[in-house]
């Protein structure tokens, strides 16, 4: 197979300023932030979360994403090289961001978060006329 | 059930506890040697396995489960190959080019090839062995061969 080798990753505990009222650990998702002209677009990888237990919201100006994960284990554990955990993460939203708009999917595991930018953070391109 | 790993332990302890023969792995032990090296470990990147994919691995009296997270890819991205106690599972995670002229706040998420092999001191019944990819979780069960599974013998009063 060509191409780079994949690097490993450890997962990303939350920190927290206060006690968590659940058990067991959260996780941030390694996260790609990415923007063109008229999107900013959010990619979460959040395995082991179905579309079902995702919950994606707006509050104080915030994004807030959680996502649940089954903690069921199939038989007796043998080896345990990942923890497995639920998914949090919270960006801040700049006012440049139509928040009526925001698009969200999900697929094989990967979140997906379009925010689309409002009419006037969108950049215009300002003729200049020579007099 | 036991697991000889090829590559070195993910965390001082780990190889040592998968070889013993015969008898259940402590998660508690497991846990402790794991918060022992995250505490006192140089590195702590190393205190969870330093292969791709990390997997879980359960047991059952019938099965062994493996588990990874693999998130993103496809059923076609991944191969396993099953021997008669050894797994290998390898891949190629495409992060996929999103456009031209796109500016990067963030870049965690890593893509690359990657490879692990895994052997068990079972013996799998390799013609039955079903694998899945849901939510980018890889869920392969493994049933344990005949030969290896636990007996029950009935005594019978005389």
């Amino acid at each position: 197979m060509e191409g780079k080798d994949i690097q490993v990753q450890e997962k990303k505990e939350v920190d927290t300023q206060g006690e968590l009222t659940q058990e067991g650990p959260f996780f941030v998702p390694n996260i790609d932030i990415f923007e063109d002209d008229s999107n900013i677009v959010l990619l979460a990888d959040m395995p082991g979360v179905s579309t079902d237990n995702i919950d994606i919201r707006i509050e104080d100006g915030q994004l807030r994403i959680q996502g649940k994960v089954s903690k069921e284990a199939p038989g007796e554990y043998v080896l345990s090289e990942y923890s497995i955990g639920d998914y949090f993460s919270n960006f801040a939203l700049s006012t440049a961001i139509d928040q009526s708009g925001i698009q969200a999917s999900m697929k094989n595991g990967v979140l997906r978060v379009v925010l689309p930018k409002s009419d006037k953070s969108t950049p215009k391109k300002i003729t200049i006329t020579s007099n | 059930m036991a697991i000889i790993r090829l590559k070195q332990p993910a965390f001082p302890g780990a190889g040592f506890v998968g070889k013993r023969l015969g008898k259940n792995v402590n998660i508690f032990e497991n846990e402790m040697n794991r918060l022992f090296h995250k505490l006192f470990g140089n590195d702590s990147t190393t205190a969870h396995s330093n292969v791709f994919p990390p997997v879980n691995i359960y047991q059952d009296e019938a099965n062994i489960y493996l588990t990874a997270e693999l998130p993103g890819m496809e059923t076609s991205e991944v191969t396993i190959d099953i021997e008669q106690d050894s797994i290998q599972i390898q891949g190629e995670r495409n992060i996929e080019n999103e456009g031209e002229n796109l500016c990067y706040h963030r870049r965690e998420r890593e893509g690359g090839t990657f490879s692990r092999k895994l052997t068990f001191k079972n013996k799998i019944d390799s013609n039955n062995v079903s694998a899945g990819l849901k939510d980018g979780i890889l869920k392969v069960t493994m049933p344990k061969a005949k030969e290896t599974q636990p007996k029950k013998i009935i005594v019978k009063t005389e």
